[in-house]
């Protein structure tokens, strides 16, 4: 049971963390028609960018940092480059930022080099928020923090050993924070208001006074800023490598596929699903036959889930008819 | 002359607002039908609903007495019904002489053919070059279809609609934006284009509608208030009370 | 239709090997007739259909196993199947795998499409990566081309027999893919990327068109698979990855995607790219990514709309403006060797451990040689210096030119 327990917990906070990042991809592109190829490019980004920081100033400063910095860079690219590119229609604007994610890549690698840099979260949150021991003698005992270490180590006193990493406990609160401001400025705000108004009125809001290519660049760097952040808490948590990119950018397109281009409610539950869906995978590891196990298959699942949903539901889960 | 187009009792509906609530309408073959009224009537939905862009919320239509309502849209063109559409709807980056080829192609069902040249089918080149000089296209047979002008994109647009040979043409707001000789030149064109033809035209320009309708439908706020003579509907009090003061009839019509 | 330039395509073909002796020629020319069919199958869906595919090289992959898989098999049956059909193997195996994969990837275009064909090559990819025996895991799977029975004397064990039978299939490539353009079915894929919805309302499926692009488009570049599964003898799962993809996409949209010969100017630059520019820098995938940038952003048509533009001006035009765009390559000249400075100096911080702190600068060999040295700022001032203002140069003179042209006309 308790593991379980820890198994759902690690995949909420998982999934918590792709619904940040994706909930940047999701307003952007429901605003803007832009399906934005570099987020994930961003979210590596605020990683590095979050990493050179605190080696020199600090984890704190780098949870602001990074997200300052990928937002600046949000605002600039969309003034300099996709309004540009806007007018082109949307082959070439899928095409420049993907070729930006090409281009951070290269810059990335060229820069802080090939190898996964060591980025690890301040001292305060490296152990465990709290753990559960499973022992003969004293049945399921609770801890805050974690297990003394003679007490998992000793097999004859403990049969199990639990534990729930403050970092990821961490990245839920973070999340939800954000999320949380996020929704209240969106639905509570007049800025809020007028960006979904400008989602289907834009010209209509332009004869009305509000400078909507303003907005546009606002809300992308807001987005990119949330990449940055996502970025700097995800590789502190997991790793910040190269590849991290791909791997992520890969997950959070199919959260957007499956959840609907452009809704964030099922940008919400499609991310808690695959996050608890692969976190739970890679933990049942069963075999399946075939010399197949399931933690084998445990990166082709959200694949296999777009694919479903493509041939009995097109439009994704929550996403309108057509688009 | 027999129903060549029917709608019985169409009602659509678009979460709660209701745009048509029950359309009784019968459209002989070779009729010309105007379809007028006020903005936000529901002229347009009544033409998404005809060619098959969404279902009616309840209610049949029928063409050739065949049952098409819920049909996708290039089943019911297969069927000979084609439509124009209000904001110009051409392939931009394809010549005048590419565009119409297009509907040409389709009209004589050699769309996903791909054992031929184009170049070979005589049929194809003949209709289009026919087409290009019915619509007075000719002279810009080579220019990219987004560098023509309003009218000739218009122009280009009437083509394309009728290049596919159908029999049952919906035209929506053709003249829009042109014009007094403009849309005289459009309505020689349209007339003899469409000869023999059953034609339903969404129209503001009364000039248009008196010079070619045989029949007007006026449609208020999502109902028929009339369907009869261009005469009778002018002597038409009802009419007459929604559209105080539209009658504007052009010296020319 | 002129026949000059084909005539000459075709003799420069044949007597490639003759005028150019060497086997690295031979070899880089064979890659480029690889990468010509690969491009040119690519743009039927992109340049043709508009239909931007992240997943082409699923389809160039999956025709590499098949045709490696189909010449082992044969051999260890001890069946005669003629090596220079195996290519038709691949073409084949993308067939199939459009037929289910290209179906789900045409029920809607634009940007649904692209995260379609980009989750659906992830999914292949994992798969390969999976361990199953099809694909050979890391190692991938060998083959041997050689032939015992030589028909004609023909074994392929020589680079120019290779040679040979790819260009052989990549001028009937062409032009197959040159005749699809032509057909109505070509015509009506031009006009499903112009405007799907008109084309629903003239009497047919925008899907049953795009499907068919997917399968085409799979069938030669499976013909392009199979070819490199015969010339490298060996099919690893990178082929399948989505690099590769990229690949495609990037330098066929550098090569430009409006013409029908831009894909194979861009098949050339790929070659060039991976195996020249590849040796002269570290940076040079950076290089590409900037090109890439620069072009969707100034030159859509790619170097083949340039170079059209440019030879459509009379010699009048650039006469009275030679001032200006003399100016303007200078300025851009003088923009990427700063550029280039920058790039070079930020890869060797990292390198500087294993090849030193200097970066050396020369030009044609020796001349004009000068070094940067990374650890003085100086360097990297003036570096950014140069850019910038070579990049300023160049934009205001553009704009200049704009203006100019058009107030002409």
């Amino acid at each position: 049971m308790e593991f379980l327990v820890f198994s759902l917990l690690n995949g909420l906070s998982y999934g918590l963390l792709l619904f940040l990042l994706s909930a940047g991809l999701t307003v952007i592109l429901s605003l803007m028609g832009v399906l934005n190829f570099a987020h994930a490019s961003f979210y590596m980004l605020g990683a590095y960018v979050g990493y050179s920081v605190s080696v020199h100033a600090g984890y704190g400063p780098a949870l602001f940092a990074a997200p300052l910095v990928l937002a600046l860079l949000g605002a600039g690219f969309e003034r300099w480059v996709l309004r540009r590119i806007h007018a082109y229609g949307h082959v070439p604007e899928l095409l420049i930022t993907f070729g930006l994610s090409f281009l951070i890549l290269e810059l990335v690698q060229g820069v802080w080099g090939r190898t996964a840099l060591p980025f690890h979260p301040p001292e305060f949150l490296q152990g465990a928020a709290f753990s559960a021991v499973k022992s003969a003698a004293n049945g399921l005992q609770w801890f805050w923090g974690s297990p003394a270490a003679a007490l998992c180590q000793d097999a004859s006193l403990a049969l199990s050993c639990w534990s729930f990493p403050a970092m990821r406990a961490f990245t839920m609160l973070v999340s939800a924070i954000t999320l949380g401001a996020l929704y209240l400025v969106l639905v509570r705000t007049r800025l809020g208001w007028i960006i979904q108004a400008s989602r289907t009125h834009p010209a209509m809001l332009e004869s009305l006074g509000h400078n909507v290519p303003r907005l546009w660049m606002l809300v992308f760097a807001a987005g990119s800023g949330l990449a940055g952040l996502a970025g700097v808490i995800g590789g502190s948590t997991f790793v910040t490598e190269p590849a991290m990119a791909a791997t992520v950018g890969s997950v959070i397109f199919v959260v957007v596929v499956v959840g609907g281009l452009g809704s964030l409610m099922g940008a919400f539950w499609v991310s808690l699903a695959l996050g608890l869906l692969q976190t739970l995978a890679v933990s049942f590891d069963h075999s399946l036959g075939f010399g197949v196990s399931l933690a084998q298959l445990a990166p082709v699942l959200p694949y296999a889930l777009m694919v479903l949903v493509l041939v009995l539901r097109p439009q994704g889960l929550f996403g309108a008819k057509d688009l | 002359m027999s129903t060549i187009l029917e709608l019985k009792n169409v009602q659509k509906r678009f979460g709660a607002t209701e745009i048509l609530r029950g359309i009784d309408l019968s459209i002989s073959a070779g009729e010309r039908v105007a379809l007028i009224g006020p903005n936000g009537a529901g002229k347009t939905t009544l033409f998404n609903l005809v060619s098959g862009r969404f279902a009616p919320s309840a209610g049949e239509v029928w063409l050739k007495n065949r049952r098409i309502d819920g049909k996708k849209p290039y089943a019911i063109a297969r069927l000979g019904l084609a439509r124009s559409f209000q904001a110009t709807q051409v392939f931009s980056k394809l010549t005048v002489y590419e565009n119409l080829r297009c509907s040409v192609l389709l009209g004589l069902g050699y769309g996903a053919q791909w054992l031929t040249s184009v170049s070979r089918l005589k049929e194809v080149t003949a209709r289009t070059e026919a087409l290009m000089e019915q619509t007075h296209l000719d002279k810009q047979r080579d220019t990219l279809a987004q560098a023509l002008t309003y009218a000739d994109q218009r122009a280009l647009e009437l083509g394309i609609t009728l290049g596919g040979g159908a029999d049952v043409i919906l035209l929506d707001e053709p003249t829009a934006g042109m014009s007094q000789t403009e849309t005289l030149f459009f309505l020689e064109l349209i007339k003899t284009a469409t000869h023999g033809k059953t034609l339903l035209m969404v129209e503001h320009d009364m000039g248009v509608v008196f010079g070619l309708a045989d029949k007007i439908a006026v449609l208020v706020e999502g109902k028929l208030l009339a369907f009869d003579t261009p005469q009778a509907v002018r002597a038409n009090a009802a009419v007459q009370d929604a559209y105080l003061g539209d009658f504007s009839v052009s010296a020319s019509a | 239709m002129n026949a000059a330039p084909w005539i000459a395509v075709v003799a420069g073909v044949v007597l490639a090997p003759e005028l150019l002796n060497s086997t690295w020629a031979l070899t880089l020319l064979s890659q480029i007739g690889i990468a010509t069919i690969a491009c040119l199958s690519f743009n039927l869906l992109l340049g043709q259909g508009g239909m931007l595919s992240f997943g082409h090289a699923t389809y160039t992959g999956l025709g590499a196993y098949g045709a490696i898989h189909t010449l082992n098999a044969a051999r260890a049956a001890g069946v005669d199947f003629p090596v220079s059909l195996i290519p038709l193997a691949g073409g084949v195996s993308g067939l199939v795998a459009a037929s289910v994969l290209g179906f789900l990837s045409s029920r809607r275009g634009g940007t649904a499409l692209a995260m379609v064909t980009l989750g659906l090559a992830e999914l292949v990819f994992s798969v390969a990566l999976m361990g199953f025996a099809f694909f050979g895991g890391e190692s991938g799977i060998a083959g041997n081309r050689v032939t015992e029975s030589a028909p004609w004397g023909v074994t392929f064990a020589s680079p120019v027999e290779m040679y040979y039978l790819i260009a052989a299939y990549a001028l009937l490539s062409a032009v197959a893919l040159y005749a699809l353009t032509t057909t109505p079915w070509g015509k009506m894929l031009n006009a499903v990327r112009d405007n799907a919805m008109r084309v629903e309302f003239l009497g047919t499926n925008p899907q049953t068109i795009r499907y068919r692009a997917f399968l085409f488009s799979a069938f030669f570049a499976g013909i392009s698979g199979g070819l490199a599964a015969l010339l490298f003898e060996r099919v690893t799962p990178d082929a399948l990855g989505l690099e590769r993809s990229a690949s495609l996409v990037l330098f066929t949209y550098l090569g430009g995607i409006q013409s029908f010969i831009g894909p194979i100017v861009g098949a050339v630059l790929m070659v060039f790219a991976n195996v020249g520019l590849s040796s002269l820098t570290p940076a040079w995938l950076l290089y590409v990514g900037l090109a890439f940038v620069f072009g969707v952003m100034f030159a859509p048509q790619g170097l083949t709309g340039l170079l059209q533009t440019a030879m459509a001006q009379p010699w009048a035009f650039y006469v009275r403006h030679s001032v200006i765009l003399l100016a303007l390559l200078v300025s851009l000249g003088v923009a990427l060797l700063g550029v280039t400075a920058l790039v070079e100096m930020a890869y060797q911080l990292q390198l500087e451990a294993s090849l030193g702190p200097n970066v050396a600068f020369g030009f044609f060999g020796d001349w004009g040689a000068f070094q940067l040295h990374i650890n003085r700022w100086q360097d990297w001032a003036a570096a950014a210096a140069v850019a910038i203002s070579g990049g300023w140069f160049f934009l205001r003179l553009r704009h200049a030119l704009i203006v100019r042209l058009g107030a002409k006309a």
